[in-house]
This record gives C-alpha cells, structure tokens and sequence, in this order.
C-alpha cells in the first residue's frame, strides 16, 4: 500500500520501508511528525533514498502514516483560521484511530516510541491504561496474555503488602 | 495464599473419554487420587498433599489477616474468604457434595444446587457460582481434553480466585496459580472470554507438570513493552494493581522512580491508606517525589507527612485538602523541619478543608513557602466553587497557598469569586461577591452565590441554585449518564460520579 501525493514538486516526497518490505511513500512534513525520522531527514542523508524501518511493521506503519498525515492536516488548518472547530475533530478522529485490536494498538504504541511521536505514544499508552483501569488482575493477564510467574510466596507478599488497598 | 501443589501425575488421563472425565472430576475436583474411581463421588479418601484450599473456602470464614485461624462455617459471601494454609483438612464432606452435584449436573444440575442449599446453606451462594461455571464448562465440550480441563479447573480455580480476588465485583477471579499456567485461562468467566479460554488438553497437561515459576509453557508470556509503558498512565490504585499481574510489571511498578514523581491519592485509597503504606509509596520515588497530593485521607497524621518529607528532600508540592486528622500546626511544624534540613522546600501547598488557620499560622506558611510578607497578589486566576470546593481538582492554579483571609469574616479558608455576570461586572472590593462559603453561600454545581434567590437543599446538605436544580430534573438522559433517577421525589444519587459528596 502505498500513498503518492498528488504534487511531487511542492513538497517533497520521502520513502519509508517498513520491516515486511512494503513501502510506503510520504510528504516530508508528515515524516516529520516523528522525531526520530526528523532527525534522519534533517541530516539529509536520506532524501533521495529508502527510509528503513525494521522495527516497524506494514500494518503498523500505515496506521502511523495515516495518524500523522491527519495530525499534520489539522495544525495546518489551526494555523490557518479554523482552530477551535478542528479540535473536536480531531479529537473524534483520535478516539477511532486509536479503537484496534490490542495487538494492534500494542505494535503501535511500541512503533510510536520508536519513532518518537509523543501525542500518538500518549493517545496509545491512555488507551491501554483505560483498558487496564479497574480490571481485574485476571482479566488483565488475559487481554494482554501475560503469564502469571509469580511464585506462591511472592504472590502471597505482594498481596499482604498491598492489603491495605484492597480492602 | 492459595498454592497449587500439583503431584507430577499427569492430570488428565491419556484417552480422555466422557466417562473418564466426569470420573476423573469425581476423583480429584481437578487432582488425580490414586485408587477412587467410583462414581458416587463418595471415595475420596485421604486428600494427598494437594492444595485444598477450597477446603478452606467451604469450611472457613476468616478474616484476610486471620491466617491459620479456626474453622467455621464459610460466609455467605466467598469472596471475604482468604484461603492461607495450604495443606488442609478434611473437606470430604464438602467434595462429597460438590462430586455429587456435579453427578448430578449431567441429567440436571440446577436441580441438584437447589436441594443441596438445605445441607450447604452457607455455601449457596458459592454452589451456584460453580454451578455457574460447570454449566458452561459443559457447554464448551468441543474437546473432550478441553472440557475436561475446564471442568477440572474450574472449581479448584473458582474457589480459589473467588476467594482471593474478593475486591474485583465483575466476577472474574484472580486464580492466583503457579503451577498449572492456563489453569487461570479457565477462572475468569467473561462470557466473551469463555471459549477464547479453552485451551487444548495437552498445553495444559505439559503446563501442569512442567512449571516450575518463571517457567513452563502454559498461556501468556511476559508482558508486551507496549504495557509497561502504559503504567505511567495509571493511577494509583491500578498500579497496585498492575503489581499483581507478573514479575515484570511488578518490578516495574516498584522499581521504576518515574512512577512515583506525582502522587495523587484520591478515592477510593484515601479513606484506606495509613501512615506505613503512605510511606512505602514515596520510598518507591527513590528520593524524587515532587508533589503529593492527598484527598482526604483521614487517617494520615502529621507524623505521616513528617516521615515523607523527611525522605523526599526534592518535594515542590503538598496538597491535604480534608486529611482531618492533619493538623495546621503540625503542618507548619513539618514545613519548617523541611526547610532546615536544607531542601529546597515545598512551594505549593495546600490546605483547603483544614480548620483552625490562625493569622499566625498563615503568616509563617507564607514565608515557608518564599511568599512575600503581604497579600498573595491577586493575579491568579477567579476560584468558583464547584464539587465540593477544596476537593477538586479544577480550583487548582500556580498559587503558593490555597487558603487567604476571607474579605467578610476575616477567617483564613477558601474563598471563592462567583461565576454570574452580575456578580462579575461589580466594582468596589466591598461589592465583590468574593468570600468564603460560610459567608456567601454558593451553588454546588456553578458556584454561582445563592443569597436571596432560589435555591434546593441537597440530601447531601449541598446548595443548589434555582437554575442548576431545574436543568438536573429536566434533563432525564443526563440523569441516566449520572444515575440519578428521574422521579422528583428522589433528589440526588449519591454516587460521586455526579460531583455530589457524602461530607462526614
């Protein structure tokens, strides 16, 4: 899957390859909405050529793409003149992104951190945390599959010191 | 504490046809015992040193810190029941029941739980829960080996996660098992999760004879990184939670500084943690706190928040509102030890809800805290009251101390500005409607001043004002949204989650 822009000459185009070979075709400015891939482009080193990004998968990679092409979107039209209406918008846009299967929010939120684009790392990690609130320990293993490896006794010492708040 | 002790026989037997399985269940309630093979459930014998904690579910009721107390009979409510000893006593009489009920289960099994209240009575409740799961874990017999293992794990499972896992409602239990990993796949019985928990016969059996701690082959693995970046989302409460899941997320919650930076004790862990536990929480900032926020934690004293400050020297922030048994002297007592010991001391602080501020207290606050020896200056932002005023989190800005002297009555509290255009537009500090609510008596919901127009009396001895009590019965979906039921005999819900409080 890829996305061309429609005007290759007025913004520049970056290539991004994710770890399953597919690649994907970018506006710089949306590039820039990580920090790692900032850092890379800004050194110019790779304008002409493939951005690698073995830590990140296909799927995932274009779930981030589309985040960060809507994002950058939204600051153009703030700084524009339609602030306070895109706010909602975006902030309904954020609310559908980030509703995926845990499998794929877990690729990216890890994608996010790697790449280093705060507000997608934030709006991942609250949604987990929201998922983890007030869930049992049980359901918590098994919505994130998490294997219990405490021993008898240390299961025993973690729930007497924490007594107090689970009366 | 319950323990799994499993025997190294494989649990399952190696054909496992129906007839074995309901057999094997009558047997063991999920072991396999040498030599009771019969169906009437009536032989099983000695229990061999397998965990019958379940016993203990069934014959005690105890207290979660009254391990290894006497016997009695169970609660009506298993989950008050903390099973500790793992090498139990005699339950025959109790399994006897179970295995034949769950006889009884294959031609009809609710039958069977409702003859059985007169000899169980106490157990009723905990019957029908297994009940519960039996009847489903008969449901899912796409697998004989996968039912079976649903049946065999589930009482053992049930019993104990229901009895561990008392404090989480939604029914799901914290098994709480080591040895047999996928053994908890089956005791959380979310009806979405239920046949997502069926697991193969043969993962559980190599679970169950090869899993030693930290190892074996069973369900799950280590936590995904994604979720340990997402404990910095969490409050409280759900860290100790998160604590509880696996080794990882446990060292992280404890080990990790970045955690403990901010701590905001709120509901429902205010009116349950004490000074020990409030201590072992700010040791985990490793010496890094930087603000502490309690709401009121009644059973905080100042020797409490001494011991904080005294190992927390980078603290910036202290916030008490309602903790009663905190007292303003001790608090101005706690600051100035701070401050001697050389910290940089704490330049937020606030106050709200404590009583018996004298002028001389608030003199020495404010220059604790690096104020000037005047009047805040009033550039902050208005105050309304909202939600109980002190208590929340909205009235919070950049000041240094949150209580000033009231302009009415001179007392030192918190004094709130008013909402309402009217009041807004007045000039004159005589005319301001600026005071303290024992002053100016103020709407709960828009901090609007309540003086000579309509107002309604909350049960909870709010005030609302004419406008807010007729936007509250009118608005029948916004009820809903807040439990409030829309009869207008009944006045307020008194869940919180509409900002109404119990002040006691």
């Amino acid at each position: 899957m890829s996305m061309i822009s429609g005007d290759k000459s007025s913004t520049e185009i970056l290539s991004l390859k994710s770890s399953d070979n597919e690649i994907f075709e970018v506006k710089k400015e949306v590039v820039l909405e990580s920090i790692t891939l900032r850092g890379m482009v800004e050194e110019d080193e790779f304008s002409d050529t493939l951005i690698p990004l073995p830590n990140v998968e296909g799927k995932i990679l274009s779930k981030i793409i589309h985040y960060c092409q809507k994002h950058t979107e939204a600051r153009a039209k703030v700084n524009g003149s339609e602030g306070a209406a895109d706010s909602k918008e975006i902030k309904d846009f954020d609310s559908e992104f980030i509703n995926v299967d845990d499998k794929t929010l877990l690729g990216i939120i890890l994608a996010a951190n790697y790449l280093n684009i705060k507000d997608l790392l934030d709006l991942g990690c609250q949604k987990i945390a929201d998922n983890i609130k007030e869930k049992s320990v049980e359901d918590v293993r098994k919505t994130f599959n998490i294997k219990n490896d405490f021993t008898p006794e240390e299961e025993k010492a973690i729930r007497e010191e924490n007594l107090w708040a689970f009366d | 504490m319950t323990t799994l002790n499993f025997s190294h026989r494989p649990i399952f037997p190696a054909n496992p046809s129906e007839e074995n399985l309901v057999s094997s269940i009558r047997i063991a309630n999920g072991y396999v015992v040498e030599g009771i093979s019969d169906k009437n459930g009536d032989g099983f014998g000695k229990p061999r040193r397998f965990n019958w904690e379940i016993e203990d579910s069934y014959d005690c009721r105890r207290e979660r810190d009254d391990r290894g107390g006497p016997r009695e009979p169970v609660s009506n409510d298993i989950l008050d029941i903390l099973p500790s000893d793992p090498f139990g006593m005699d339950i025959s009489a109790t399994f006897t029941a179970i295995t034949g009920w769950i006889e009884d289960m294959e031609a009809d099994s609710e039958k069977y739980v409702r003859d059985d209240t007169g000899d169980m009575k106490g157990d009723y409740q905990f019957v029908a829960g297994l009940n519960f799961i039996w009847n489903r874990a008969m449901r899912f017999q796409a697998e004989p080996g996968s039912a079976g293992v649903a049946e065999r794990s589930n009482p053992v499972g049930r019993v104990d996660g229901c009895v561990e896992e008392k404090e989480f409602a939604d029914g799901s239990c914290d098994g709480g098992f080591l040895s047999v990993c996928n053994v908890e796949e089956f005791l959380s019985f979310g009806d979405d999760d239920y046949c997502a928990a069926s697991r193969p016969s043969d993962d559980t059996h190599e679970a169950a004879e090869s899993c030693p701690p930290g190892e074996g082959e069973g369900e799950g693995e280590a936590p995904h990184d994604a979720v340990s970046f997402a404990l910095r989302y969490l409050g409280v409460q759900d860290l100790l939670s998160a604590e509880k899941v696996c080794r990882t997320l446990c060292s992280a919650v404890q080990n990790d500084p970045l955690l403990w930076m901010n701590i905001h004790i709120d509901q429902p862990l205010s009116e349950r943690i004490i000074d020990d536990a409030l201590i072992r929480l700010t040791n985990r900032a490793q010496g890094n706190l930087q603000s502490l926020s309690l709401v009121e934690c009644s059973r905080i004293t100042d020797d409490g928040v001494k011991r904080v400050l005294e190992t927390n020297p980078r603290l910036k922030k202290l916030s008490v509102p309602g903790c009663t048994r905190l007292s303003v002297a001790g608090i101005v007592s706690n600051l100035k030890a701070f401050k001697s010991s050389g910290a940089p001391g704490i330049k937020q602080l606030r106050i709200g809800g404590l009583y018996g501020v004298t002028n001389d207290h608030y003199e020495e606050l404010k220059l604790l805290l690096g104020l000037e020896n005047c009047q805040q200056p009033r550039a902050y932002k208005a105050r309304f009251y909202h939600n109980g005023g002190h208590l929340s989190p909205c009235c919070d800005d950049d000041r240094a101390i949150d209580i000033e002297m009231c302009p009415r009555c001179q007392n030192l509290r918190l004094v709130y500005d008013c909402p309402s255009e009217i009041c807004q537009a007045k000039q004159g500090a005589s005319q301001l409607c600026r005071a303290c609510t024992l002053c100016i008596a103020r709407c709960v919901q828009c901090g609007r001043c309540i003086n000579d127009s309509e107002y309604e009396e909350t049960f909870c001895l709010d005030l609302l004002c004419s406008s807010c009590w007729k936007q509250l019965l009118n608005c029948p979906e916004r009820q809903e949204e807040k439990g409030v039921p829309s009869s207008k005999h009944t006045v307020f819900h008194q869940e919180t989650r509409y900002h109404f409080r119990l002040y006691g």
